[in-house]
């Protein structure tokens, strides 16, 4: 039976950021589920869960204690049951080396945190409803970086 | 102290060195004659005594003939004539010694030669008495006898003359020889002193040159010591100081992007059960958090540009120009901008940040564009070559020269070169947003790749900016 909802995960180690991140879901008009975890280690548990449900769309906030955003893509990459999942980076940095960083080692977009709350509901509408396989079918650095 | 100059370039030290072998060459010649002289006297002195040898030896031998003659003439012993020809014979051979000996002297031969002829006339009295003795009458028997004193006195007379002859030629010689062997320690001394001068003289001037050398390479180790030093305290502070503004602006993004979505998030829920007073207020503190944001993201972009590890790759620049175009797409669009390019190069550059400078410079166009005029932004690349427009001091190097040409509200001439200092604004906040850093990047940027950016303005009319990019190799083109 074909899920009729979203499922997605967020985590981020600021709790203001998950507050914005749940309310602009809670907002849009998309089914969604929306999971948060407050840091990798958390977030790397309950996927390896035998019988956990694996989303369809995951952010990841690079900067996060005990195991932060690239420890967390790389040890996923490594995985081949999260074949399927698409990873958004969600994160405040713009900086060159995290855009090549992260493009590298296998991650689907990267979504620099706005600074208003109704760009970042369009931009999670926009991500979520992405067809992921055109997007990612030409593994280009230019549709990499999300422009708004 | 010209004197020291002197003393002190090479070619005055060549000639010193071969002055000195000179010396030494000359020195050695003369004490080389000197010691001849010595030998070639101690040699004269040897002859002469072998010549008075010589001849006493032969006034001996005929002294023994004579005395043989008159024995015989008395005796007529037989054995005496064997012994008077043996005599003869000595006699002979001293003669032709003497001969031989006194080749050199004249006056020595003349007076040999007179011996020879004295002794002719000796050796016929002498035969006579032995051939004829047995016949001989008293008065032949005087005669011979007296004939054989006189020549007898004759040749001693001779002999004497020889004798003194040789002596004084001795005492000439002897003395010769004396002043010789006495002005040898003296000779001794004048070598003695010159080498010792010599050598002296060398010692001085190189101890005094590696004194020197010693005394400037520990200066010159000073200085470089000083100056790595500072350059050390330079690298440690500049470093501190991009650190500290990198990280000032990233870390102050955070608190700021909060507030803003806070309050964005407050606008938009609650504005409306605000006073009017309460809804003003909120709206010009959303101004004012965009501005420091703008703020923020400008530091960020200039202490970026300033970061030492600076990256060249093959860039091509339309790539660049189309990115910037895209993160400007939204004002383009409100604007209802044009942007016109030919084809940008193709070369080393870094390129984030070649982009960021043409994302500011359309930025700046379209920001100070005239009220409803549409902005045209012209963007015009063209390759400079044998440095026609006079931008570097080689006249090899080429350039690329790109214009980005607008006709927005301008500026004035007068101000082309301040726009590009730091913090530095030609209008207040009210009438264009800004911070006063944008152009300062694009200058930073462009000297990171040692090129030059020129402003041009005229006002109302519009605005021309040129960059001129350096092309390093001959791989670029």
């Amino acid at each position: 039976m074909e899920k009729e909802y979203i499922h997605i995960i967020l985590a981020d180690d600021d709790e203001d950021d998950r507050l914005f991140f749940t309310d602009a879901f809670d907002e849009l008009k998309i089914n969604t589920k929306v999971q948060t975890f407050i840091n990798g280690v958390e977030l790397m548990n309950y996927l390896n869960e035998e019988n956990s449900i694996l989303p369809n769309v995951l952010f990841l906030d690079l900067n996060m204690p005990k195991k932060n955003g690239i420890e967390c893509l790389l040890e996923i990459k490594e995985n081949e049951r999260f074949n399927d999942i698409a990873i958004a980076i969600y994160s405040t940095s713009s900086s060159e080396e995290h855009i090549e960083e992260t493009f590298v080692n296998g991650a689907n977009i990267y979504i620099k945190k706005p600074n208003d709350f109704a760009t970042l509901k369009k931009i999670l509408s926009d991500v979520v409803t992405l067809n992921w396989q055109y997007h990612t079918s030409g593994l280009n650095k230019d549709n990499f970086l999300l422009r708004m | 102290m010209t004197i020291f100059k002197i003393h002190k370039s090479p070619l005055f030290i060549r000639i010193v060195f071969v002055l000195a072998v000179f010396l030494m060459l000359l020195v050695s010649a003369l004490t080389y004659r000197h010691v001849e002289s010595i030998h070639l006297s101690s040699e004269a002195i040897e002859h002469t005594y072998k010549v008075s040898i010589e001849i006493e030896d032969l006034y001996s031998n005929i002294k023994n003939l004579e005395i043989e003659r008159r024995n015989f003439l008395l005796t007529h012993n037989e054995k005496l004539p064997q012994i008077i020809l043996a005599s003869k014979a000595k006699i002979f051979l001293n003669l032709e010694r003497i001969t031989k000996l006194t080749e050199d002297n004249k006056e020595q031969a003349k007076l040999s030669n007179e011996i020879q002829n004295l002794l002719t006339q000796k050796f016929k009295i002498v035969d006579d008495a032995l051939v004829r003795f047995d016949s001989f009458s008293p008065t032949e028997l005087k005669k011979n006898l007296l004939e054989g004193r006189i020549v007898m006195e004759k040749i001693s007379i001779v002999i004497q003359k020889m004798l003194s002859i040789e002596r004084r030629l001795l005492m000439k010689r002897d003395e010769t020889s004396n002043s010789l062997t006495n002005s040898t320690p003296q000779i001794i001394f004048i070598i003695l002193f010159s080498t010792i001068a010599i050598i002296t003289l060398a010692f001085v001037k190189i101890n005094r040159d590696l004194d020197e050398m010693r005394e400037s390479k520990g200066l010159l180790e000073q200085t470089q010591k000083i100056a790595e030093d500072r350059n050390r305290e330079l690298e440690a502070s500049n470093k501190e100081l991009q650190a500290f503004n990198y990280v000032a602006s990233h870390d102050l993004q955070e608190p700021l992007r909060k507030i803003q979505t806070f309050i964005s998030r407050l606008i938009d829920k609650d504005l409306q059960s605000l006073s009017s007073n309460g809804q003003q207020y909120l709206l010009k503190i959303q101004d004012s958090t965009e501005r420091m944001r703008s703020l923020i993201d400008d530091l960020l972009q200039f202490s970026r540009a300033n970061r030492s590890e600076k990256v060249f790759e093959k860039t091509n620049f339309n790539i660049l120009l189309e990115n910037s175009k895209q993160d400007l797409a939204q004002v383009i669009e409100t604007k209802k901008a044009t942007i016109i390019s030919n084809n940008l190069p193709e070369t080393n550059a870094i390129p984030f940040q070649i982009q960021q400078l043409f994302t500011n410079l359309i930025n700046n166009s379209l920001k100070y564009s005239r009220e409803d005029v549409a902005p045209i932004i012209k963007i015009h690349s063209s390759l400079i070559e044998n440095n026609e427009d006079k931008i570097s001091k080689n006249e090899k190097t080429k350039h690329y020269k790109i214009t980005f040409e607008d006709n927005g509200i301008g500026f004035d001439n007068e101000y082309a070169e301040k726009i590009f200092v730091l913090f530095n604004r030609l209008h207040n906040k009210e009438e264009y947003s800004g911070t006063g850093i944008g152009l300062s990047i694009c200058k930073k940027i462009v000297d990171n790749h040692k090129g030059y950016i020129f402003a041009k303005g005229d006002p109302d009319k519009g605005a021309i900016f040129t960059i001129y990019f350096p092309i390093e190799s001959e791989n670029d083109i």
